[in-house]
């Protein structure tokens, strides 16, 4: 992790590097050293290039930490900027979220190549990145079973905006559906997690449901993503236990969504419709 | 040298005009049929410029016994520009080249060197506010000399861009400004409407993004109805307000920050305002994951506290 301030001198080493590398826009150094988010986005565009060409290249440990710094500032620029309502979309336009993406996707690529301790520092970043729950990122990052375990776990708690400690929940629900017992969604990346581990995610989820609040209903959403027995029967123990208590069944006011029992009664059907539709 | 008419409210210049005006011999000269030009005195307004544009094909020289390789050249004329930068695009969108002319009054400048055969729609444009402006454009043209053989005419008109007369209305000048502004995708006739295409809450106005003076935009009828089946099932509990349909690539530029391909340039993306966490989320469920109103690519709230973006392009995002 890294704040604004000290990510800069970090990415400029990572953009000199990534120059260095790049003969052909060595040219263009100048422009670069201003940082620009424009620059940065064809600079991780050409990374992601090279990662990808028929001869990969392997990133040493400079540009892998480089990496880890500037999604950390980026990270921290889009905390910022939500904080003050403006949001990186509404600075920069949508091109800034697309250049993010590509950023997450270089990421994913390096990430395989990082030992040792500095794993859960990625993690930790990559935990807390913006994305949307179910999305192609949030994918990868639950398939990291028990290496990302506590990490979501910690996330529910100490992530530092509301959505970012949703997310967590919503991707601990997927790491939890992920390992249940003949899923109707089979996952292209295997899952690999503990069943200590699982005991202690499912107790996580638990008490995200018992607030009866938006997490609640992220997690409500979460669970309907992936059908399965063992959903099925979470969705209706959460039904029974929470049936005529008034933040399950009511409107809230000023709320902006049908009562949670309303959410729930619907993905239970789902999940028994999927799981009764499901090849046997 | 050749140059138009000078700086008058409404100029008809016939062939023959150009004829002696240019300093080719006015026989080689081919294909320029007539030329109007409808000015407005740089009072801003619709300059309208129509006349002819050219595709060329070389002919076989039977002497040399070869093809002829002079090639084919187009122009830009204007009157009283204060400095004009003109970029002439492929028919792929690529760009072939650029000009400038910093000088003022009765400047010209073209390109020459365009394949034998250039068909398509090759697109002019110019930025003539890049240093200062004080009139519109007097005018463009494509002319060829002797041995470019015109095989088709072109109409052309509006302040800034040359094309082909493909659609015959306004739809030629929207589509003209995807390649002049580099998007990699350009719109055919067919991909535009002139009214909202299935049932919507959100007007026509909306729908345009109230950008006149179009008349036509790209509104994909499965996002339209997509959209209107989100309003369905988020109403109830929030009201929803419009914020961004359908955006050409002039108005796209003019957004700040906008990306390159941004996928409003394409008529499958929608925004809404949508300032409160949980009406945000509400959106997003019923956009992305529920499954009742199509699959959409949902841009993350991190990115956009305000408003929420959903498109269909397919395969999206990693992260959204």
């Amino acid at each position: 992790m890294c704040n604004m301030r000290n990510c800069v001198a970090r990415i400029g080493a990572l953009l000199l590097f990534m120059f260095l590398s790049s003969p052909a826009q060595g040219q263009e150094l100048s422009q670069v050293t201003s940082l620009p988010w424009q620059d940065r986005a064809r600079l991780v565009r050409s990374v992601a290039a090279r990662l990808a060409s028929t001869t990969p290249v392997a990133a040493d440990e400079g540009m892998k930490s480089d990496i880890l710094s500037l999604l950390a500032f980026e990270n921290a620029l889009v905390r910022s900027l939500f904080v003050q309502g403006v949001g990186t979309s509404g600075r920069y336009g949508e091109g800034y979220s697309e250049y993010y993406s590509s950023l997450l996707e270089v990421a994913g690529v390096v990430f395989p190549q990082v030992k040792g301790p500095s794993r859960q520092a990625w993690l930790r970043e990559l935990a807390t990145s913006p994305h949307n729950p179910g999305s192609k990122f949030s994918d990868w990052l639950v398939s990291h079973g028990d290496e990302v375990v506590d990490i979501l776990i910690a996330a529910t708690t100490t992530a530092e905006l509301d959505h970012e400690r949703s997310n967590a929940f919503s991707d601990l629900t997927a790491l939890v559906t992920s390992t249940s017992t003949n899923p109707v969604r089979a996952r292209s990346i295997p899952v690999a997690l503990s069943a200590a581990n699982r005991i202690r995610a499912i107790a996580t989820l638990q008490e995200g449901l018992s607030r009866l609040d938006r997490t609640s209903r992220e997690i409500v959403w979460a669970l309907r993503r992936d059908p399965s027995d063992e959903v099925a029967l979470m969705l209706q123990t959460f039904a029974a236990s929470n049936r005529g208590r008034s933040g399950f069944t009511s409107y809230r006011i000023g709320g902006s969504q049908p009562p949670l029992s309303e959410e729930v009664d619907r993905a239970i059907a789902h999940v028994r419709a999927a799981v009764a539709a499901r090849p046997q | 040298m050749r140059h138009m008419a000078g700086n008058i409210s409404r100029i008809t210049v016939a062939f023959g005009l150009l004829l002696t005006l240019a300093q080719q011999p006015a026989e080689a000269y081919y294909g320029v049929t007539d030329l109007s030009y409808t000015g407005l005195d740089g009072e801003g307004g619709g300059d309208t410029l129509s006349g002819f544009a050219a595709t060329y094909r070389q002919p076989w020289d039977t002497v040399s016994n070869r093809w002829y390789d002079y090639g084919c050249e187009c122009y830009i004329y204007f009157e009283s520009s204060m400095g004009v930068v003109l970029n002439l695009y492929r028919p792929d969108g690529s760009h072939f080249g650029q000009a400038g002319q910093f000088d003022m009054f009765d400047a010209s400048f073209g390109f020459s060197g365009l394949p034998a055969n250039p068909a398509g729609d090759w697109v002019m444009y110019s930025d003539h506010n890049v240093v200062g402006r004080t009139y519109d454009p007097g005018g463009y043209y494509c002319g060829g000399y002797l041995p470019c053989e015109l095989i088709e005419s072109y109409w052309w008109s509006t302040n800034d861009q040359v094309r082909t007369r493909r659609c015959g209305d306004q739809r030629d000048d929207i589509i003209a400004q995807y390649p002049a502004r580099q998007v990699p995708w350009t719109p055919q006739c067919e991909d535009f409407t002139n009214g909202v295409p299935v049932q919507s809450y959100y007007t026509w106005e909306d729908w345009r993004s109230h950008e006149y003076p179009w008349e036509w935009a790209i509104l994909r009828d499965y996002m339209v109805a997509n959209n209107t089946c989100i309003i369905d099932n988020t109403s109830p509990y929030f009201p929803n307000t419009f914020s961004s349909g359908y955006r050409t690539p002039n108005k796209n530029a003019g957004t700040s920050g906008a990306a390159g391909n941004s996928r409003h340039m394409h008529g499958d993306a929608a925004d809404i305002y949508e300032y409160s966490q949980e009406g945000w989320d509400y959106l997003r469920y019923v956009a992305k994951d529920s499954g009742a109103c199509g699959f959409a690519c949902v841009e993350p709230r991190s990115m956009t506290p305000v408003w929420f973006h959903h498109d269909y392009r397919g395969g999206c995002p990693a992260a959204w």
